[in-house]
């Protein structure tokens, strides 16, 4: 049993990690306080089941889930152009509710709160994934692939520009980069792998309502990237581990059931207050919040 | 149809006057300290379950309850200056900080109550349920009365306040330009405790009438503070009469808005308005210009 | 920062090395001299608004097996059973991490429960891809006929209400009415029912509202309702607290017309607690002998207030029982055939089950209305 029960974190900390290291594009990379991430999320997870229960191969809808992730992030980066600090973090915050509302309501599409049930686990190149060990596996490949590519865009030429509109918007615009067009972009590309993140989300659990992509659903998120430190991958990858990992032994002392949730969220929002007050860099990160 | 029309305007004064209640102490808070403060969701549920725990399990005298209720939450609120922000203060943090960090404090105080409490709702059985009186061809009940009154009454009893007090004044100071107050021997630290304890009191207020008439569940602190900011936002951030306005505003848009579509839509409605504002109108209907604005 | 990398992998090893070790204790429970341990998991709501019938059910069910238990005992039997509990939390997506914890972690086959509808439902595509036995209690929605083959239920569909409910509403002469319903898998289905029953004997449904699950306010729905101007307005609620604020707020909004409730509507508790509120209401409660002195007792020791449910979880465990002892607590297609073929099985409260091919009950409801704080027959 015990081997279940460790895949099953790995699963969900390969999952986290794509959802961390995307949002840290948009927060440590370009320095924009994105708390909408989690509709990105959403948005892949229901694109991903729908497609699939439609009768689309998984590779299909799995991409599908991160395009239109980020044809999301590029509408919502279009009317934000010009918000910074605050205002940016509570128009995209703004953003995830009205998502959550539209998943809530539109029950034609969605079914509203009653879900999205029985999602087919993925079937790749003919073979039906069913066991959590071969998706473990899915998941590992493509977690490592999102870091890397990840990690390669931050690393190019690009990636400078990115840091420089964090940095100094000002100086960038006057330097001559296009930072409206640099923002939307970053959005995008964050945006799309929350897409990835939430269509392997729906295939493992193989069930989704829109509870499941709440504001709350940010914290572990925004927790993993503010304690591995802003700007820094490496620091994500711990931080996702540790995010993952720490509330784990709760189960194991007793606790009952009901009182895990909670427990998991004081952990993650103590963690959060403490670092922001004592070590706000995080583990590696190079910079702090603006 | 006259009482349909009479009966959504007064939906929508009540609810009007809940989101003035809750946005009111956020709106004193922000324009004091310069951030915003979700926490104040989770002491206005902090104060509807204090009400709940003395009266409902204590057995407490339903006004004693309603006191240690409001004293309670203004604790809740000066210790959440005390200990977090002011911290945050001292070492010059961001007002993004600030939100990201009252954030947290929202979640951490909702899960403590939820694991204190648990999550299924609860109710405080003061009032008799029976039918409300009609007035106009509306229906609306004592309670929803003592709701509106309230908001009446706490809007002007604030409008006094920072009117007339020297407390107030000291506050408008401090909110127009921190520096300049300073230098006239106000001490900033001291007026933002007291926005705190005071903009607490408002939500313990707020906190126990919505207990009455909404019933108690964990994050009801959540909903609620999005509204008010919304109704804040509307208003105009710098303004705290604005906040009125906005919250009465709300409420119609709310109420009327779902006499056309599904009911499950309202909240939808809210957070539309509040999206569309933040990105065309920040500044809101009245906003007064105020320092750190959009760069 | 090497070393601090390294110090990070060997804690997360030594942190995992101690998570497995409190893993094995718990799934080594196949120990004791020669004693069988029958071990089933159990998902039930045990907090949220479904807390009012889950709770219940959990102290039925344990206080169940506890008897079971005795009488293997007393009957020489060396072995017991064990129900290891859930939270479902009444929604499918928990009540399905409930079965996952259960079956991945845990290592049962056999679950009792879903109770809520929409969590039976929600579990259904994994623990049939995993076949696991599902045994509810009290999950009634009529999707679950067709959930699985390993799916199984001792309390009838909704089906059964409403072709108890639909005529009598009908025969009280009403040409329209309204409907008020929960936005969740069991009050939906139920909308749908009584929506066609309506259609085929004319009657006209003049309103038709969902609002969403847990709300706290209906009055925008209600006005709507008032709006239409019904004859008979039909409440379905899914929990407890919906049919309290669902009371509350009718009697505030002042609607005169008759009201219909569904069964959570005149479940014990909810006429115990909020009977002053709901003065004449009708609803659907399921036939069994409540005034069996035993059924009493141990409605009574258990704490339990909801009627028939209380019947079926008991009995459910028994029923159990007697199916682990013919195949183990792991040959789960052994079970399935088992109870496939149950016929007149006849429980100590809840009466005779016999299962159809889709692992249905039948039974019967009958209609009572509150009066005066209580529960009477309806003319």
């Amino acid at each position: 049993m015990i081997e279940q029960y460790l895949i099953h974190l790995l699963i969900l900390i390969g999952i986290y990690l794509i959802l961390a290291i995307s949002l840290q594009i948009s927060i440590g990379f370009t320095g924009m306080l994105n708390l909408g991430h989690v509709a990105f999320y959403a948005i892949g997870a229901y694109t991903s089941a729908l497609l699939v229960l439609n009768g689309f191969p998984f590779w299909l809808a799995f991409l599908s889930a991160g395009i239109l992730g980020m044809i999301f992030g590029h509408v919502l980066s279009l009317p934000i152009k010009k918000l910074k600090g605050d205002y940016l973090a509570l128009a995209t915050m703004g953003f995830s509710f009205v998502v959550y509302a539209v998943l809530l309501n539109w029950t034609e599409l969605t079914r509203g709160p009653l879900g999205i049930p029985g999602i087919p686990k993925p079937s790749v190149f003919g073979i039906n994934l069913s066991s959590n060990l071969a998706f473990l596996i899915l998941t590992l490949i493509i977690c490592i692939a999102c870091y890397f590519l990840i990690r390669r865009i931050v690393h190019s030429p690009f990636g400078r520009v990115l840091e420089s509109v964090r940095d100094d918007e000002l100086a960038s615009k006057i330097l001559g980069k296009n930072t409206s067009k640099v923002k939307s972009i970053s959005l995008m590309i964050s945006a799309f792998f929350a897409g990835l993140a939430g269509s392997l989300y729906a295939h493992y659990i193989t069930y989704i309502d829109p509870s499941s992509f709440t504001i709350m659903q940010l914290i572990p998120v925004l927790c993993i990237v503010i304690i591995g430190g802003l700007a820094s991958l490496r620091g994500t990858l711990i931080a996702t581990g540790i995010i993952v990992l720490l509330p784990e032994p709760l189960r194991f002392i007793g606790f009952p059931s009901s009182m895990i949730g909670p427990m998991r969220q004081i952990i993650y929002a103590l963690l959060l207050l403490l670092i922001l007050l004592y070590r706000p860099k995080g583990i590696y990160g190079k910079v702090e919040i603006e | 149809m006259m009482s349909i029309a009479s009966q959504i305007l007064f939906n929508s004064v009540i609810a009007g006057s809940i989101y003035a209640l809750v946005a009111l102490g956020f709106s004193l808070i922000y324009n004091t300290c310069k951030f915003v403060n979700f926490a104040h969701g989770s002491v206005i549920a902090f104060s509807a379950y204090m009400a709940y725990f003395f009266f409902s399990v204590l057995g407490v005298d339903f006004g004693f309850s309603v006191l240690f209720a409001l004293i309670l939450a203004s604790l809740l609120g000066w210790a959440m200056n005390f200990f977090v922000y002011r911290e945050f203060r001292e070492r010059k943090a961001s007002s993004s900080i600030l939100l990201i960090a009252s954030f947290g404090l929202l979640i951490l105080i909702e899960s403590l109550v939820l694991m204190s409490f648990g999550a299924d709702v609860k109710t405080i059985n003061y009032i008799r349920v029976s039918k409300g009186l009609e007035i106009f061809g509306a229906i609306i009940t004592p309670l929803q009365i003592v709701i509106v009154a309230s908001s009446i009454v706490v809007s002007i009893g604030l409008f006094l306040f920072m009117k007339k007090t020297k407390l107030g004044k000291a506050m408008r100071a401090v909110s127009n330009n921190k520096d300049v107050a300073e230098i006239v021997g106000i001490s900033s630290e001291k007026i933002y405790s007291w926005s705190f304890i005071i903009g607490s009191l408002i939500a313990g207020i707020a906190g126990v009438l919505i207990g009455l008439e909404q019933n108690l569940e964990p994050t009801m602190g959540t909903n609620l503070i999005i509204k008010g900011f919304t109704a804040a936002i509307i208003g105009g951030i710098g303004n705290v009469y604005g906040a009125i306005l906005g919250a009465l505003l709300l409420g119609l848009a709310e109420n009327f808005g779902i006499w056309y579509l599904p009911s499950g839509y309202k909240d939808a409605i809210a957070f539309a308005i509040l999206f569309v504002f933040l990105l065309f109108r920040p500044k809101g209907l009245f906003g007064a210009k105020k320092e750190g604005d959009k760069e | 920062m090497k070393q601090n990398s390294i110090v990070i992998v060997l804690a997360l090893a030594v942190f995992l090395a101690g998570c497995a070790s409190g893993v094995k204790t718990d799934t080594s429970s196949r120990t004791g001299a020669a004693e069988t341990v029958y071990r089933i998991g159990a998902v039930a709501p045990l907090t949220g608004e479904g807390a009012s019938y889950g709770q219940p059910t959990q102290r039925v069910v344990n206080k169940a097996v506890a008897d079971l238990n005795e009488r293997w005992k007393a009957a020489g039997k060396n072995q017991r059973l064990e129900a290891l509990f859930e939270d479902g939390k009444c929604n499918g997506k928990d009540t399905l991490t409930a079965a996952q914890t259960l079956v991945n972690i845990k290592g049962v086959k056999v679950i009792a429960g879903g109770e809520c509808s929409g969590g039976t439902l929600g579990m259904a595509p994994f623990t049939e891809a995993n076949k696991i036995l599902v045994f509810s209690s009290l999950s009634s929605s009529p999707e679950i006929t067709k959930a699985g083959d390993y799916v199984f239920r001792n309390y009838p569909s909704d089906s059964a209400q409403v072709a108890v409910m639909a005529p009598f509403i009908i025969g009280k002469g009403h040409e329209n009415v309204a409907i008020l319903s929960e936005n969740t898998d069991y009050a939906q289905a139920l909308r749908k029912r009584y929506i066609d029953a309506f259609k085929n004997e004319g009657v006209v449904v003049v309103a038709d509202e969902v609002n969403a699950p847990n709300a706290k306010d209906v009055r925008s729905e209600l006005l709507k309702i008032k709006n239409a101007g019904p004859e008979a307005l039909i409440l379905l609620p899914q929990t407890v607290p919906m049919a309290a604020v669902y009371a509350k707020q009718v009697a505030e909004i002042g609607l005169d017309e008759q009201v219909y409730g569904n069964d959570v509507v005149v479940l014990d508790e909810t006429v115990r607690l909020y009977g002053a509120q709901m003065v004449g209401y009708y609803g659907p409660v399921g036939v069994f002998d409540s005034e069996d002195e035993g059924f009493k007792a141990m409605a009574a020791e258990t704490d339990c207030q909801i009627g028939f449910y209380c019947a079926t979880a008991y009995d459910g465990v028994f029923l159990l029982g007697e199916i682990l002892e013919r195949c183990g607590d792991s040959d789960t297609d052994c079970m399935r055939d088992a109870l496939y073929a149950t016929k007149d099985w006849i429980g100590k409260y809840a009466g005779r089950v016999s299962f159809d091919s889709n692992g249905d009950i039948m039974a019967n409801f009958e209609v009572k209305q509150v009066q005066g704080g209580k529960l009477v027959k309806a003319e």
